[in-house]
């Protein structure tokens, strides 16, 4: 498991490396196989949560050019893989790597709450869709059990006397966490270089 | 604790005449719906701080007003006190929150958790967890959190009776309150708090099978109960998933109750969830015009296993859990009079006995 605060550099370049070279295929290509070699299938499996969202993505860029439609996808699909860095990483070595770049705890433990909600949803997700038959049914079930969990999630946070104290953790990088920031690092001087150089994206 | 009414806002009244001394090591008890959750909730504030209504009455926690810092809850539904990713954080949340060091807190949870047996759970994800598991882990938050008071809403609900031991032993050493419908448990307590339980004989027909109508993981008659039995972790829930996926693959109707009721409602009213012959049968006639999912846990769990008698195959998860004793030959009995062929996980080993076959993972 990648470190917390390497996740997030690396994570951090990775998006602004996409952003700066104009969407570039070449970059979005490396940021996606990169993440891949890194996440297997996990990748995929969020990726698949996200396919309506590209979808999307690719029915309204297709207004444009089919060229502009294929760059978009890519990129917004190498955007959403980066986020399966954090997505798939240890939640309270997140906290503790934002509690180091100076992050106020309270926003810190707000935002670890929502991080733990997420794959509790999403296996609500999975039950209710076993249980309910019918797309409508399903949505609303999903709806209210939503509203169910945040009403008891605040009751749970009085019981438990939450004082806006976050939990976290956090270790010295590994080897294979200087590696991945050095990946990063690369992709970003790469990315630079094509803006810097204004190498159009169809040229590389 | 002296109330002489709770009434919550939809005017449902939550409790009445109920005065009392909690010392420790007491056991409730009492009919689904009884106030067993609501006497809980007001000695930790959650009445009137967080659920409003109307109270007339005075509560006093060893002189002072009730807050969470003295008296920890540890609620019904594992899965609805989850604040964390992981166990060990599950765990430490609360004590840091009481001001005690992440790295003292962390030392301190680890302990209990070897006491309890279950130090194995320490590093895995709160999701990947059995409801029974997160069960044990939300009771070892609150023994670690060294509270006044420990007050447990049903926590044996989803434990097998290893674990229950387990707790008991561990809880014993604290000032604590259990509010609990499996009343095999009740000599282990000093003291019991009746609030109105009468065990109600029902008559139960005698099982006629029909043919095979299911094949898979396991062979189910027409008109046959099968218990599926086990220690908490073991796979119950998983083996009763896989059954309903064959079932959906054959494309054979049937009703699926998972632990967490609020999955199977969808309706405006438990009118509209339920057929109006079950609406009897289950005891919904008074709360038939309300929205499912404004109801207690229990009667919630009610409605999805009547919504699920619509089937002639029925899943369960746990129907007894939330429920009083009398509920559970109920159960039987509507099975038996309805022919319908069910299998059903469970830690209640009465149920379990009133079954035709048990299986045990």
């Amino acid at each position: 498991m990648i470190e917390g605060r390497i996740c997030l550099i690396s994570v951090l370049l990775l998006s602004i490396s996409i952003y700066v070279s104009n969407f570039n295929y070449l970059i979005s290509s490396i940021v996606i196989a990169l993440v891949a070699i890194l996440m297997r299938e996990k990748v995929l499996k969020l990726l698949l949560l996200f396919v309506p969202v590209i979808f999307i993505v690719l029915i309204s860029s297709l207004l444009v050019s089919i060229e502009h439609a294929v760059i978009t996808t890519m990129a917004f699909t190498a955007l959403i893989s980066t986020g399966s860095l954090v997505y798939h990483s240890d939640k309270s070595e997140i906290a503790g790597a934002l509690l180091y770049f100076k992050i106020p705890e309270k926003i810190v433990s707000l935002l670890s709450f929502a991080v733990a909600m997420f794959p509790i949803l999403y296996n609500d997700f999975k039950n209710i869709k076993l249980v309910q038959r019918g797309y409508c049914s399903l949505v609303k079930s999903f709806i209210s059990t939503v509203i169910l969990r945040s009403l008891s999630f605040s009751e749970s946070l009085y019981i438990k006397s939450f004082n806006y104290k976050a939990v976290y953790s956090s270790r010295n990088p590994g080897k294979f966490d200087i590696i991945l920031l050095m990946l990063c690092v690369g992709i970003f001087a790469l990315s630079v270089n094509l803006k810097f150089l204004h190498v159009p994206y169809w040229s590389c | 604790m002296s109330i002489k009414l709770f009434q919550y806002p939809n005017g449902s009244v939550g409790l009445r005449d109920f005065h009392e001394v909690f010392s420790g090591s007491e056991f409730i008890r009492g009919r689904t719906g009884s106030g067993k959750t609501t006497i809980l909730r007001m000695m930790n504030g959650l009445i009137p701080n967080f659920y409003s209504g109307e109270l007339i009455g005075r509560i006093s926690i060893c002189g002072s007003k009730p807050n969470p810092r003295d008296v920890y809850l540890v609620k019904q539904e594992p899965e609805e006190m989850v604040t964390c990713c992981k166990v060990i954080d599950e765990l430490v949340f609360p004590l840091v929150q009481r001001g005690v060091s992440l790295a003292e807190a962390k030392r301190e949870a680890e302990s209990i958790c070897e006491e309890i047996g279950i130090g194995d759970l320490l590093w895995r994800e709160v999701f990947t967890l059995s409801t029974g598991e997160l069960q044990l882990v939300e009771i070892a938050a609150g023994i670690a959190s060294s509270p006044l008071f420990l007050i447990l809403d049903e926590p044996f609900a989803h434990l097998s009776r290893r674990n229950v031991m387990r707790v008991l032993k561990m809880i014993k050493d604290y000032r604590h309150i259990v509010a609990e419908h499996r009343l095999e448990f009740e000599p282990y307590f000093d003291r019991v708090v009746d609030l109105g339980l009468e065990e109600i004989e029902v008559e139960i027909e005698k099982p006629e099978f029909g043919d095979v109508l299911y094949d898979g993981e396991l062979s189910l008659r027409e008109g046959e109960l099968i218990a599926i039995v086990g220690d908490n972790g073991a796979g119950k829930t998983t083996l009763l998933k896989e059954i309903a996926r064959d079932l959906s693959s054959k494309r054979r109707k049937f009703g699926l109750v998972l632990q967490s009721p609020p999955y199977h409602l969808c309706k405006n009213t438990v009118r509209d969830e339920v057929e109006e012959r079950f609406l009897k049968e289950f005891e919904l006639e008074s709360v038939a015009s309300r929205h499912p999912q404004s109801l207690s846990s229990g009667q919630m769990r009610r409605v999805a296993i009547a919504k699920a008698f619509s089937s002639d195959i029925v899943l369960l998860d746990e129907p007894t859990a939330g429920q009083d004793i009398n509920f559970r030959r109920k159960l039987v009995q509507l099975l038996r009079k309805y022919k319908k062929s069910a299998i059903i996980a469970t830690h209640d080993e009465e149920l379990a006995k009133l079954c035709d076959k048990v299986v045990e993972v």
